[in-house]
């Protein structure tokens, strides 16, 4: 067979076409499907059975998970933090602490700072338990799942490599490449698509999603009374909405203790009483003029006469 | 002793909140007591509306804002606190907690200490007592914090 | 959606900060909420809509109308109660017979009224103004005050009756405020019940309070004290009202603690735990 001198690679385009179609359609479905399956993950057939940390590692991994058992222990008044900037313990240990409670708790009494928490050692293994704990049922992916699922976008990454290798050597040989970029566009696509790898399953999104909506209440722009619902309720709050949630209880400690701050959703609406580095995310705040005295904020005392 | 209703309340409302003269026949204990208890009340509207600042200036709280309060009608919570935060960054003694809510509130919003603040459409940078704040599409981020 | 029922049983204020624990209440059915912290032509805030699809009464409470002021009261403060009581399917809405602002300064607080025939023409006139533009009926509250005018020509009662009876409103009684009023003003509490207007009672407040520099403070902040509880039952041995609503407003204590007082306030009237 004669093979003409100016096909790329001695291969015509058409064929090379085809068969790098073939290819493509090949992986990218069989990566899609296998995502698919892969990320389903269990159902949970009660929302209420996920605790504080629980949600938030499925929220936020592990640092997020962290700041949920601080913020419990903050508002059971277990913890405390010195003008240096690192954490002490004071007060009676709460009844019902989780391991990465009492991990952080340890932690604190060591006098580390709060930054410096997800680094601990005993912290470290709380966290891992958490995690395992959460792969078990279905709504988390341990690492060696995870590296499953990119081993998909590494072949489609091989394959666009090799695409634009061919549509390069033909272009600068003067041969038509256009069929061939118009296949590349949507394979890169897909590729950066499959290369994020989540580290929660569909069921936990779907869990997260029905948590939130449940437990609007507990949004930093209500302002909520954190002393009424208590830790277990402020812990949840800080795993669905962020470090805003510490922000809004506890601003001196927040800053002392250096607990990171949020973007900021809205650019607060006047009248709102989201605080500099709180969350805004609810446009229409309902904070501001909510009570029919307002004695509040500390200032008690005041008189009211409603 | 009546007559004209709307004179004597501006004149009770003109004393209670803009230093003025007690009205005649008013006893001065209670009218006082009222006096403070309003101003509390209003310290404890203005913090919920600028809570770091509140917190920034922590036990000197209400004594800060009374100070500054006295003999001054409120314009609502949102411009009393800004006004206040305004002025203590002129004087050099806004904490950094406050610093960061005041660059946060200027970025986002546009305000020329008279009218209602209105929230900006550009994007805009606002820096106040060394903290940096940067607010593009509505979104708001503190680039970096008031120094400590 | 059908129009709720009056206020029963033992309610409690609904505040954005405490929505989730309002939420909780099993045997709730009735609340109130601060007309201007809700925006009618917006969503209502989910924890209201949650309650109303409870078929919870949702009963909206004026702060900032000014009924009480020489000047007629702003159509559009009045238009916006209106337009909330739709919203919210309210039965009755309520407002205190007070004056906020005067001479185009802002009380920011609800400040008295004096006695006087000249202040009754003036509530009257609001409230008739008022009345005409509103869905459903209008719930007076007379206020706590520290001091007094100096030109009362009435006593509280027939104060409040003069206003009562020239119009068509029903009493929003606030218990802790009758105890402050009597501690602070002076007066014997118990003989201001007995000649008050109570078949007109729509609800009745409580709410907690503290001394402080000699005067008894209606803080809305602090736990509620023996005496007032003293007399929610005072006022129930002569005539039950057909509802009362705890009125918090900050330093929200633990659940445990608000969930106490709902109940303490279910045992001094009678009527079912709501927690």
């Amino acid at each position: 067979m004669t093979v003409l001198a100016a096909d790329t690679w001695g291969i015509p385009g058409p064929v090379f076409l085809r068969w790098y179609l073939v290819a493509a359609v090949v992986l990218v479905v069989g990566t899609a499907v296998y995502r698919f399956r892969a990320l389903a993950g269990t159902p949970v057939p009660d929302h209420g059975s996920l605790g504080p940390q629980q949600v938030a590692y499925l929220n936020g991994g592990d640092q997020l998970a962290v700041w949920t058992a601080l913020g419990g222990l903050r508002r059971a008044g277990a913890v405390g933090v010195h003008p240096d900037r690192r954490l002490a313990t004071g007060g009676p240990l709460p009844a019902g602490l989780t391991p990465l409670d009492q991990a952080v708790h340890h932690a604190a009494s060591q006098g580390l700072r709060a930054r410096e928490l997800p680094r601990d050692e005993w912290v470290r293994r709380a966290l891992d338990e958490l995690r395992d704990g959460l792969v078990r049922r279905g709504l988390a992916l341990d690492p060696e799942r995870r590296r499953t699922l990119r081993r998909g976008s590494i072949l489609l990454g091989l394959l666009l490599v090799l695409g634009v290798a061919r549509a390069f050597v033909g272009l600068t040989n003067g041969r038509p490449a256009g069929f061939l970029l118009l296949v590349l566009v949507p394979l890169i696509v897909a590729f950066l698509l499959f290369n994020r790898v989540p580290w929660r399953t569909r069921a936990a999104t779907t869990a997260l999603r029905d948590l939130r909506r449940r437990h609007t209440a507990l949004r930093p722009a209500a302002a909520p009374a954190y002393a009424t619902y208590g830790p277990s309720a402020t812990a949840m709050a800080v795993a669905l909405f962020g470090t805003a949630t510490l922000w809004t209880m506890d601003p001196g400690f927040a800053e002392q203790a250096e607990i990171q701050r949020q973007a900021m959703g809205s650019a607060g609406s006047s009248g709102s009483s989201c605080g500099g580095s709180s969350s805004c995310s609810g446009g229409s705040s309902s904070c501001g003029g909510g009570s029919s005295c307002g004695g509040g904020g500390g200032c008690g005392g005041g008189g009211c006469g409603g | 002793m009546s007559g004209d209703l709307a004179a004597r309340q501006a004149e009770l409302v003109a004393t209670l909140v803009a230093g003025g003269p007690l009205p005649p026949g008013f006893a001065a204990a209670p009218v006082e007591a009222a006096r403070r208890a309003l101003r509390r009340k209003r310290a404890g509207d203005v913090a919920r509306h600028w809570p770091l600042l509140a917190a920034g200036l922590g036990a000197d709280w209400p004594a800060v804002f009374v100070d500054w309060a006295a003999g001054r009608p409120t314009n609502g919570s949102l411009r009393d606190g800004w006004d206040l935060a305004r002025e203590l960054r002129d004087r050099g003694t806004l904490p950094p907690l406050g610093a960061d809510e005041l660059a946060w509130r200027e970025a986002a919003n546009r305000y020329d200490g008279r009218g209602t603040p209105r929230r900006r459409r550009l994007p805009a940078l606002a820096r106040s007592g060394g903290a940096v704040v940067v607010q593009f599409a509505g979104r708001v981020r503190l680039l970096r914090p008031a120094p400590r | 959606m059908r129009r709720m029922s009056g206020p029963s049983g033992v309610g409690i204020g609904w505040r954005p900060e405490i929505a989730g624990f309002v939420a909780d209440l099993p045997g709730l059915r009735f609340v109130e909420v601060v007309a201007e912290a809700v925006a009618p032509a917006g969503p209502l805030p989910d924890g209201l809509t949650e309650l109303r699809a409870r078929d919870v009464t949702v009963v909206p409470h004026g702060v900032r109308l000014s009924l009480g002021g020489a000047e007629p009261v702003d159509p559009a403060r009045v238009a916006h109660l209106a337009a909330v009581a739709t919203a919210l399917d309210a039965p009755l809405v309520s407002e205190h017979i007070a004056f906020v602002r005067a001479g185009g300064l802002e009380a920011g607080h609800l400040l008295p009224l004096p006695r006087s025939r000249e202040a009754v023409a003036a509530v009257v006139a609001n409230v008739r103004r008022a009345r005409a533009e509103l869905p459903v009926p209008l719930a007076l509250e007379p206020i706590a005050a520290l001091f007094d005018w100096p030109d009362d020509e009435l006593d509280e009662a027939d104060f409040l009756t003069e206003i009562l009876d020239a119009t068509d409103a029903l009493l929003l009684l606030d218990v802790a405020n009758v105890h402050a009023n009597a501690r602070n003003r002076g007066g014997d509490p118990a003989a201001l019940l007995d000649r008050l207007p109570l078949e007109r009672i729509a609800y009745v407040h409580v709410a907690g309070g503290a001394e402080a520099g000699g005067f008894y403070h209606d803080t809305h902040t602090d736990p509620v004290p023996a005496a007032v509880l003293d007399l929610v039952r005072e006022l129930c041995a002569r005539r039950r009202p057909p509802a009362l609503l705890l009125e918090r407003d900050g330093h929200y204590p633990p659940a445990a603690e608000l969930r106490g007082e709902l109940d303490a306030l279910a045992a001094a009237s009678g009527y079912p735990v709501v927690t």
